[in-house]
């Protein structure tokens, strides 16, 4: 179980590893974003210099300003002492990396915002 | 063992801030994909109807150059059909639904 924090904003935010291609892990804060049905999406230009395999795959979202296309990464991550695979997203546009629905599929998230509990896992 | 990056604090936003696309090349990207969707668009246009009789949320992986496609329920399959069937070229993943799109971001 990771803990994460609110921000001032009221956003939910965990301390994740991205894990380069080279085997670098590199510490982030990424948004937990419950409007996000995927599992990762990171800005392109930084999926890139992470060295993760770009699939030669884009895919088709729904996003607040209208249909979008978003690039497909195979991603790497650290989270919970746990090394993960995953579908990543890249986009020209997206201002923090996010973390989506999918891993309460297997993670159960508590949110408390009142008792200042925010865990995921 | 997966070694930790020493000189990294965590923070928001970008990893490589440094690294920014310039306004021609976001401008030339956004000029291609608006040309890949026309061309993917037209495909999935041709076939939903049809297919989404019996193949309602089912993803769908259009190449639009060869106008070939796979369809699968499940996105990872899809995925993985998709690369078995298109190995390099470039095609998009869509949904067979009213919305067209895979998920929400």
């Amino acid at each position: 179980m990771i803990f994460g924090e609110f921000n001032t904003q009221g956003e939910l935010i965990f301390e994740i590893g991205l894990i380069a291609a080279d085997g670098d892990i590199i510490p982030v804060q990424a948004l937990l974003d419950t409007g996000f049905t995927g599992w990762l999406a990171i800005d392109n230009q930084d999926a890139i210099s992470l060295g993760w395999v770009r699939e030669s795959q884009r895919e088709d979202m729904q996003t607040a300003t209208g249909e979008a296309r978003f690039n497909l990464y195979q991603g790497s991550v650290l989270l919970d002492a746990e090394e993960f695979a995953i579908p990543t997203l890249g986009g020209d546009e997206l201002q923090d990396i996010l973390l989506g629905v999918s891993w309460l599929q297997t993670k159960r998230l508590v949110v408390d915002f009142a008792a200042g509990v925010l865990t995921l896992g | 063992m997966t070694q930790l990056s020493s000189n990294h604090t965590p923070r928001r936003g970008r990893v490589f801030p440094e690294r920014q696309l310039s306004a021609e090349d976001k401008a030339q990207r956004q000029a291609e994909d608006k040309l890949f969707y026309q061309r993917c668009r037209l495909i999935f246009d041709r076939v939903q109807p049809e297919l989404i009789k019996d193949h309602y949320d089912w993803f769908i992986v259009i190449e639009p150059l060869s106008g070939d496609y796979i369809i699968d329920p499940d996105e990872n399959l899809a995925r993985t059909k998709a690369r078995e069937q298109f190995g390099d070229k470039m095609r998009l993943m869509m949904r067979i639904n009213e919305t067209r799109t895979c998920g929400r971001i």
